[in-house]
């Protein structure tokens, strides 16, 4: 099957970055809202496209490799698309794909119409850096594209300003420490690159053995805070709630199912590419500081939730704890250590994205996401209602949703370690899940509406994106097979196995 | 003696790494900060250009009377990195000087207690309509 001319896909390694990359200046040239947004949709969709036809092509473990400019590797720029890649290229590319059916109507009460394209191309070129990190093979380039992407992503945050001030001095505590965090990363590199004389991060695998211990410990101890940072790992987490509270609902939906995701793909990539040991970053044990830290980020984020009286700070705060999942899935390691933390990633971007989705139909109807403003939703936007009890069920973890698959794949790899530590901690935290999903339940079912609540259910443009991700969440829930495959496939692959 | 003269960037490194580090944790104003993450990232250009300098090297010219070259790539590379920096640090002031018109201040201390999580919400409008 194929899904692209063949003459397209020889390329499609640098078009699915470039696409957007280029788009982005253009739709910034245009001041018309309503010419940017959909231009945007249509390359957001044009790349989910084009990642599709490169996860078919690395669907059986082929790994494709294109020498940008033609200049082969390791002197050029190598773009390396395996399984891995492509798998998170389709998250990406699909995430910006359903946020960008939303986001013209989604933006409306949060920004004036005047501003709105340069925020269509600021999503554009946050979308172009997060998949140019996932399909690059060279490790400056990673740096570059994680700059671009943190770059809009510090502008994606400040347009929510014009709701709230507060966007501002979110953006700008993320950008200190998000710039420091990618300067900490770059210093690592330097320090790689000084033992092996290269930036090929396959390449850098087969040369790293015979380099000087020292300095690839202190090599991978910067890249590790470096990424650590921009996964919002404890204690590096500060930037993570207000980032998503105040930026603006849509964007907050695409950077919940996309920025920290990329992160932990990185963990994942550097574990395998650089340090050739998988499970275990480097030579230093970082997989040991996993699951301690990723039970602490569980217990943490979800007790935070608890007492959070913002629906987007409550499932910001759910995010970290469901990072913490994916980190204690990773520092079990083995085959199934990763295919647990993968299918976490996956299940988790869908979930996640669908309540932050259906939190952007409420801000869009209502103005506020607060708990307190959200009295009598059940009955007013009972659609709506609907798709937070999915997604809520999905957080705890109830059979039947997408989140019972992740919660259980890691439960298993701990149980079948002996781990009982581990599992204990899950269940405890689905616990304290419960808990804090009760809030969303008691502020929107029990509590009497107020008199003058706008009428009506979510607007038309949310069905779509909202309802895909729903049905996600379930089918995926019943029906677990393609992501547990894609999951399995891709750790197999990283542990030097055939698919 | 030889360490000190020899390793003399790499010891401007390590000042420099630190100096920024300390200015963007110890200040407490936003521009402060600013310039401190600017030291910092200069202090990575710094250790970058000094690893591609090889003893005895010319720069990297192609000519027929010099055989040992300095290595050009990681000076490459950072021209990469001063643009980020650059880019890093428009954003960061442009940020800055819209936190000083929303908010009328710069001083961590002074924003600290009008941005916590329970405070209300303060739209374009209400600031325009206070002000």
């Amino acid at each position: 099957m194929t899904l692209l001319p063949a003459s397209i896909l020889a390329h499609a390694p640098v078009l699915v970055v470039v696409l957007p990359l280029l788009t982005a200046p253009v739709i910034a040239l245009i001041r018309d809202g309503r010419i940017a947004a959909p231009l945007a949709m249509i390359i957001a969709w044009v790349d989910v496209v084009i990642a599709f036809a490169l996860l078919n092509q690395t669907w059986d473990g082929t790994v494709v490799s294109y020498a940008l400019g033609n200049w082969s590797a390791p002197i050029g720029i190598e773009y390396r698309v395996d399984l891995l890649s492509a798998g998170l290229a389709v998250l990406l590319t699909v995430s910006g794909g359903l946020v960008s059916l939303m986001m013209a109507t989604g933006i409306a009460p949060e920004m004036a119409p005047g501003d709105r394209s340069r925020l269509y191309a600021a999503f554009l070129l946050c979308l172009a850096g997060l998949l140019g990190i996932v399909i690059t093979g060279d490790l400056f380039n990673v740096f570059v594209f994680l700059e671009i992407s943190s770059l809009s992503t510090y502008v994606l945050i400040a347009s929510g300003s014009s709701r709230d001030r507060r966007a501002l001095t979110a953006a700008f505590d993320y950008l200190i420490l998000g710039a420091t965090g990618a300067t900490f990363f770059v210093i690592g590199i330097a320090f790689l690159y000084v033992v092996t004389g290269t930036l090929n991060m396959a390449d850098l695998g087969d040369r790293l053995p015979m380099a000087g211990k020292r300095a690839v410990i202190v090599g991978s101890s910067f890249l590790f805070v470096g990424i650590a940072l921009k996964a919002a790992m404890l204690p590096l987490h500060r930037w993570l709630p207000n980032a998503y509270a105040y930026s603006p609902t849509v964007m907050a939906t695409f950077l919940a199912m996309t920025a920290t995701k990329v992160s932990i793909y990185l963990m994942i990539r550097l574990a395998d590419v650089v340090f050739h040991t998988p499970g275990e970053l480097g030579r230093v044990n970082f997989a040991a500081l996993m699951p301690p830290v990723g039970l602490a980020m569980l217990v943490f984020g979800s007790a935070i939730a608890i007492t959070a009286r913002d629906l987007k700070r409550l499932l910001a705060f759910s995010s970290i704890a469901n990072l913490g999942l994916m980190l204690v899935a990773l520092g079990l390691g083995g085959v199934a250590g990763i295919a647990a933390a993968l299918i976490n990633l996956f299940n988790h971007a869908i979930i996640k994205g669908g309540m932050f989705a259906t939190a952007s139909a409420i801000m869009h109807r209502r103005g506020s996401t607060q708990l307190a403003a959200m009295a009598g939703l059940s009955r007013q936007m009972p659609a709506a209602f609907a798709f937070l009890v999915i997604g809520g069920l999905a957080l705890i973890g109830v059979p039947l949703t997408a989140g019972f698959v992740s919660k259980l794949s890691v439960v298993r790899v701990a149980v079948d370690l002996g781990d009982w530590v581990v599992a204990g901690g899950i269940l405890f935290s689905s616990l304290l899940t419960v808990a804090y999903i009760w809030r969303i339940f008691e502020a929107t079912m029990l509590a009497e509406p107020a008199k003058d609540a706008p009428a009506g259910d979510m607007h038309p443009a949310f069905w779509l994106p909202v309802g895909l991700l729903g049905a996600g969440t379930v089918v995926f829930g019943i029906y677990s097979a393609p992501i547990v495959e894609l999951s399995t496939r891709i750790a197999l692959q990283m542990a030097g196995g055939t698919p | 003696m030889k360490d000190l003269v020899g390793l003399f960037p790499y010891w401007a490194v390590i000042v420099l790494m630190m100096t920024g580090l300390y200015i963007v944790i110890a200040q407490g104003n936003l521009v402060k900060k600013l310039i401190g993450l600017g030291i910092f990232q200069v202090s990575v250009f710094v250790l970058y250009i000094a690893i591609g300098v090889v003893d005895g090297g010319t720069p990297p010219i192609l000519d027929d009377a010099f055989s040992v070259y300095s290595n050009p790539l990681p000076s490459v590379l950072i021209l990469t990195a001063i643009v980020v920096g650059v880019a890093t640090l428009a954003v960061g002031l442009a940020l800055a000087v819209r936190i000083r018109e929303a908010f009328g201040t710069v001083e961590e201390e002074d924003l600290l207690p009008l941005t916590g999580p329970d405070q209300p919400a303060v739209t374009d409008l209400e600031r325009e309509a206070r002000s």
